[in-house]
């Protein structure tokens, strides 16, 4: 039997921080009276003392009674005072087990474990726990052990450049709008400060010396609006640096185990077996390299916000076939047996095409109704018009290569999610759903978008669009049939 | 297959509460809104309607359809519901992991919860009485 980390006291104890509003009530109280004679605060503390002191001890009380035992097949959680609560994982459920070690526990020698099944809550992990470092590696020694000698044993260190380019790639505004939004939130009040002061002082002047320098006739807010995207993408990037340096993936008999993170360090532990199925992902700019990323659905691995389920960040085709011949995945990407109608141009490109044409067209409508804001218009359309050209070129791109293939019990599936590209690998025992979807056009054009929901704790729906009718009605007998 | 039905204790509990709970809302109502009388007296006949059908009505129905069989270790079958029946069925070795809940005097009170985490979804087991609980515990972490 262990305790957790007796840090977690402390975790505890916050929880009933909201107790203090008793002694500050107080405190406000006593102020009015006298507040500058110190004894008498002395005097007057004992019951700020006594409510810190029941905080503690309550932290303290629900730590003690908070227990943790490595059974010889399960892992088992007791906790509750009076009312008992006993959580039991058996070892053989465990999908992914994750450590985390931020700098500010490495003192203390305290990591923060993280156990996944298949099951349980979707956003949360399954048990979670503040451990001593020594107690975690009971867990590891109990994890399920594979008697398949055959099985391959490999390491991988992808170089800082690799990192540094896997980062650049797959950095956006919008996460690091929320890494920066965590960031204050975490700072609480002074941020506010930041915000109000310095922040807008500094922008201003920022704002003012970019359109002096160039001698631009842009407006001040959309100038504002494109620092902070830049600024926001800047910051995602540095995060995400952060978060995969010196990332190491390492496979042996039973799981694949990886680090990760400069920061805080993060350890993951997934059982081979348990992972749903591969996605390769790739963007314009990976493939006009030929390189991909290679990452997995597991439960309890990359589900949390911005977090990535990535196994191998930057691969050339080759490399990433033979990682999929080690993960016994074979190398089964191969030519697609089912290809997306070179006709379905408008199924591809029509949104981006109706962007395309409709943002100019609104722009212009609204200089021609509201000429005082044209000067803003027309930064903002720009801005606008940028991605949904990329986006004809990324769906132009999907157009040649959506598709699937069959190949021994593997299914093949590639497709291209608003500005991604994925090649998604899987055992046909894992696929959970195929459908056919049509239109009443589609109906009548003989075509069809054809969808796959694999084994996944939040599945996910794979679109193929434009396929042939005849050829997804080809498919699900094929997968009905050798069901 | 073992059948395992909810406990009467742990119903003549629970309907103790919603009759207590019940009362202390009606005493409180009377108390503090008296100045307005007609929405005093609303407020009491609600939360007598409230507390007789919970109490009289619903908890003696309720579990009275509360059931749990295990088929041979191999499925546990949950029958559950008022007005309408549900039955749910869930295979033994489908089951992820498994949270126990107790309270204190639970051999009295019946108060026993198990939930069941299976892929997709999960399934609660509740108002067994200790030995149940115990005999369903060790089924589970075989």
């Amino acid at each position: 039997m262990y305790h957790e980390h007796p840090l977690k006291i402390l975790k505890n104890a916050s929880k009933n921080i909201w107790l203090l509003i008793f002694p500050l009530l107080r405190g406000i109280k006593t102020m009015h009276l006298d507040f500058d004679v110190f004894y008498n605060w002395i005097k007057g503390a004992w019951f700020d003392i006594l409510v810190v002191l029941v905080i503690l001890g309550y932290g303290y009380m629900r730590w003690i009674f908070t227990w943790l035992r490595f059974g010889e097949n399960e892992v088992t959680l007791i906790s509750g005072i009076f009312i008992k609560m006993e959580t039991t994982i058996p070892y053989e459920s465990i999908s992914a087990v994750s450590a985390e070690h931020p700098f500010y526990l490495r003192p203390f020698k305290a990591v923060r474990l993280k156990i996944n099944t298949c099951g349980g809550n979707f956003s949360s992990s399954d048990m979670s726990l503040l451990m001593r470092r020594s107690d975690s590696w009971q867990l590891h020694h109990k994890m399920p052990v594979s008697h398949d000698k055959k099985k391959k044993t490999f390491e991988i260190h992808p170089k800082l450049l690799t990192i540094i380019f896997f980062s650049f790639v797959f950095s956006s505004s919008f996460s690091g709008a929320f890494y920066i939004a965590a960031l204050f939130f975490q700072l609480g009040k002074s941020s506010k400060d930041l915000l109000e002061h310095e922040l807008k002082d500094a922008l201003n002047q920022l704002t003012s010396e970019v359109s002096s320098k160039f001698a631009l006739s842009i407006p001040p807010a959309a100038i504002i609006v494109g620092i902070l995207i830049i600024f926001t993408w800047l910051m995602s990037f540095i995060f995400n640096i952060f978060r995969y340096a010196g990332f190491t993936m390492k496979r042996d008999k039973n799981s694949l185990k990886i680090k990760m993170g400069a920061v805080t360090r993060r350890n993951y532990h997934i059982i081979t077996n348990k992972i749903n199925y591969i996605d390769m992902r790739q963007n314009i700019i990976m493939k006009i390299f030929k390189k991909t990323s290679l990452n997995i659905s597991c439960s309890g691995y990359g589900n949390q916000k911005n977090e990535l389920p990535v196994l191998l960040p930057i691969l050339s085709r080759r490399q990433a076939n033979n990682a999929l011949d080690i993960l016994d995945f074979g190398k089964r990407i191969g030519k697609r047996s089912v290809k997306a109608n070179r006709a379905a141009v408008l199924t591809f490109l029509g949104l981006p095409l109706c962007f395309c044409i409709g943002i100019p067209i609104a722009a212009a409508a609204v200089m021609h109704f509201f000429p005082s804001v044209s000067e803003l218009v027309v930064p903002f359309a720009v801005m606008a018009e940028l991605p949904s050209v990329w986006m004809i070129v990324v769906k132009t791109l999907a157009l040649l290569t959506t598709g699937l293939s069959i190949e021994d019990n593997f299914i093949c599936i590639r497709y291209s999610r608003f500005f991604s590209f994925h090649t998604v690998l899987a055992d046909r025992k894992k696929l959970v759903k195929a459908q056919i979807i049509q239109n009443p056009i589609q109906k009548m054009i003989g075509r069809c978008r054809l969808d796959f929901y694999f084994n996944a704790e939040m599945p996910k729906k794979n679109k193929l669009h434009g396929i042939n009718i005849k050829d997804a009605e080809k498919i699900l007998k094929i997968l009905e049939m050798n069901k | 297959m073992k059948e395992y039905k909810s406990d009467k204790n742990c119903l003549n509990i629970l309907r103790l509460a919603v009759i207590i709970a019940a009362f202390l809302l009606i005493v409180l109502c009377t108390y503090f809104l008296s100045f307005i009388p007609k929405l005093m007296i609303f407020l009491n006949i609600l939360f007598f309607a409230a507390g007789f059908f919970l109490a009289v009505i619903y908890l003696p129905v309720y579990f009275k359809n509360l059931c749990y069989y295990v088929v041979s270790d191999e499925k546990i079958i949950k029958v559950s519901g008022f007005f309408f029946i549900k039955k749910q069925i869930m295979s033994i070795d489908k089951i992820q992991y498994t949270t126990s809940v107790s309270t204190p005097f639970n051999k009295f009170t019946g108060l026993n919860f198990f939930v069941l985490y299976a892929y997709g979804g999960l399934m609660t087991i509740m108002f067994l009485n200790k030995n149940d609980f115990e005999e369903l515990s060790f089924r589970f972490r075989k």
